[in-house]
């Protein structure tokens, strides 16, 4: 019942005189970044690349927190994890996000300098969320204190879930300062630019639900790839909320690759003034009676912009699969834009798909409603936006999580009306 | 003393003249009514009233408890105490129905110089409405309006009257769509909030909704034209003859 969650080809022996540098030159000696020419870089590619080219062959690490008290989960480092669970860590580490084949990981794979490996055991159901800081915004650390100087970093995570199991993970990634009042970037200031990669699996009958929560700053450059294996009957939940970056680009890659098994992902973007969001999703159903559902609102500002692009792939053979994808802009602007690019690829005959999106200005009716009940246009208009992010907040599972991204979105939208 | 007072008032969509010279006098305390068939301008007329961006006023004046009304904003004129039910109230995906009214409760609340409502002021005050009206309380629960009948959508208009209090209502077409024990429940809503001071104007098509209320002046828009006004003996007339008799003795 393992096999669909092999990585690419049959894990090797593993090599006892193999050292952590050997093992990262193994990694690397793929031909690094190709600059694709794939339709989903079509609004970013430009952007986010101008500065690859000049990445350093040493990067800043990030401070990455872990809770202490673990009920029965792991959390090692890489450098940890290869001297004490290689088994864990070798033969998996680029495998799921190779499956995409996309220049996120490859790039990443290229720089990273150590990483987090999570290990749910079998069985094992963790009822408290398992929250993972990846962060610059350290005070105790020099090399976060200092506002000059290019930053690159290159955060890498690895999570297993055992058969059977159950959990929750909060991903916190923070970048650049600490918000100012005005939300600008400290004086002298040089972007920092990152590049995160999540590799999920999810072993039989595992269930994960996810939350990533991505912010930074008026200068953080940043592109993230959450990519995730199913095996047969697990369940993936996945809960994405984007604000406060001036560029961000996340791609999320499900693959399917068990029988029964099921994706659902939702998310917010808050794309502020002059901030470019861009959001990739693509989802495989590489088996029979699979699932895939995908519902992502974001609000953009004045000269902001936010894409959508979602592919889904239904396989030869992927008889019985079901699939939904949507997306919803709400642009407060004249000067807002969005792009939306829903694409849906179909081998096979017994599948039911579907797709429809969105986008366009607060409804003129409903201002008029509230304002007629004696709300002032800013209110109304304040109202109707928390309205149309309640879209995606309504759907979170009751507690803290909920509540601090209410808050933060109660916080942030009256910068951007 | 009349609480509002409308004088040759021209009202267009684009260029398409909608009203065309309407003069109306609502005292206070009075109930009017507004028939008319399809297309004669009622919903437009109250629409204007309550601040409605869609139409383009041409000529004409209003006065509202003495004041300008066309010089107000929207969400002014709510302050002042004007209310409008909505024909077709919106659907609001996202914003929960008792975060909805508590907002507005308290937006009239706050320039009324009143102390505004905290969740649980909103919760025991609202129960006693929310029963009035025939309302199951997860309706307060919901978006509001969002997958509502027809019906809970036009008591919930009411709802909001009856937390509101204004001065004066006006009511479009609450009755549509609604069945027999409804429009008994909505009626009796209306009714209970009647006194000396508070004004309505409905705009109906119907007697039946007339029959729980007492109106005291009935009038008849035709082609964007008051053509006739009388007691309420003119509603069953208009039921039992229709509107053709008017229409011919407005081309004679």
């Amino acid at each position: 019942m393992n096999a669909p969650l092999e990585p690419g080809g049959a894990p090797k022996p593993l090599d006892q005189r193999l050292s952590w540098e050997d093992w990262c030159s193994g990694l690397r000696a793929k031909p690094a970044l190709q600059t694709k020419r794939d339709e989903s870089w079509k609004y970013t590619r430009t952007r986010l690349f101008e500065w690859s080219a000049d990445t350093p062959p040493t990067s800043l690490r990030p401070v990455i927190q872990v809770p202490k008290r673990r009920s029965g989960w792991r959390a090692l480092s890489f450098r940890q994890a290869f001297q004490k669970a290689p088994d864990l860590l070798l033969p998996w580490v680029g495998q799921v996000a190779r499956a995409s084949g996309r220049v996120l990981s490859e790039w990443n794979t290229q720089a990273f300098e150590d990483g987090l490996l999570l290990e749910i055991p079998d069985g094992l159901v963790v009822h408290e969320p398992i929250e993972i800081v990846l962060s610059t915004r350290n005070p105790t650390d020099p090399a976060c204190r200092s506002e000059t100087g290019a930053r690159h970093l290159f955060p890498r995570v690895l999570i297993h879930l055992g058969k059977g199991s159950q959990a929750s993970v909060i991903e916190r990634h923070r970048w650049g300062f600490e918000p100012r009042p005005d939300r600008s970037a400290p004086p002298g200031s040089q972007p920092q630019r990152v590049n995160t990669v999540t590799e999920i699996l999810l072993a039989p009958d595992a269930a994960l639900t996810h939350y990533l929560e991505q912010t930074g700053d008026g200068n953080t450059q940043a592109a993230s790839l959450s990519a995730i294996r199913l095996g047969p009957d697990s369940h993936y939940t996945g809960y994405a909320f984007d604000a406060s970056t001036a560029l961000l680009r996340h791609e999320h890659h499900v693959v399917l690759s068990g029988p029964g098994s099921e994706a659902r992902l939702e998310g917010l973007t808050l794309a502020g003034r002059g901030e470019h969001h861009d959001r990739q999703t693509w989802i495989v159903h590489a088996c029979p009676g699979t699932s895939s559902h995908q519902c992502f609102h974001s609000i953009v500002a004045g000269q902001g912009m936010s894409i959508y692009g979602g592919q889904v792939h239904m396989k030869h053979g992927a008889s019985g699969c079901e699939a939904t994808q949507k997306n919803h802009h709400l642009l407060l602007d004249p000067t807002a834009q969005s792009r939306s690019r829903p694409s849906l690829e179909i081998a096979v005959d017994d599948v039911r798909c579907s797709h429809g999106s969105t986008s366009g200005a607060l409804d003129p009716d409903s201002l008029f409603y509230l304002r007629s009940r004696g709300l002032a246009e800013t209110q109304a208009r304040h109202l109707l936006t928390l309205a149309f992010a309640g879209g995606f907040l309504e759907k979170l599972p009751p507690g803290a999580l909920k509540t601090a991204w209410q808050e933060a979105v109660s916080r942030i939208l009256p910068g951007m009306e | 003393m009349n609480l509002l007072e409308i004088k040759n008032l021209h009202v267009s969509v684009g260029d398409r003249p909608v009203l065309q010279g309407i003069d109306l006098e609502v005292p206070a305390g009075e109930m009017h009514v507004i028939m008319g068939p399809n297309g004669s301008g009622k919903s437009t007329l109250v629409q204007t009233l309550a601040g409605s961006e869609t139409y383009t006023i041409r000529q004409g004046q209003v006065r509202f408890a003495g004041e300008d009304l066309l010089a107000l904003k929207t969400e002014e004129r709510a302050h002042r105490g004007l209310f409008l039910a909505f024909q077709y109230p919106v659907e609001i995906p996202g914003l929960g129905n008792a975060l909805f009214l508590r907002t507005i409760v308290n937006a009239i609340r706050k320039t009324r110089g009143l102390p505004e409502w905290d969740a649980l002021d909103f919760l025991s005050r609202s129960r006693s409405a929310l029963e009035q009206m025939g309302m199951k309380p997860e309706l307060l629960e919901r978006a509001v309006n969002q997958g509502f009948s027809g019906g809970e959508k036009k008591r919930n208009e009411i709802l909001q009257m009856r937390l509101l209090e204004p001065r004066l209502a006006l009511l479009d077409e609450t009755d549509s769509g609604l069945d027999i024990d409804a429009l008994r429940t909505v009626a009796h809503g209306i009714e209970s909030m009647r006194d000396s001071q508070r004004s309505f104007l409905l705009v109906t098509h119907y007697q039946r909704m007339l029959d729980h209320l007492r109106p005291d002046r009935i009038h008849v828009l035709i082609n964007g034209r008051m053509v006739q006004s009388g007691d309420a003996d003119l509603a069953p007339m208009l039921e039992k003859r229709g509107y053709d008799w008017l229409l011919k003795e407005q081309r004679a």
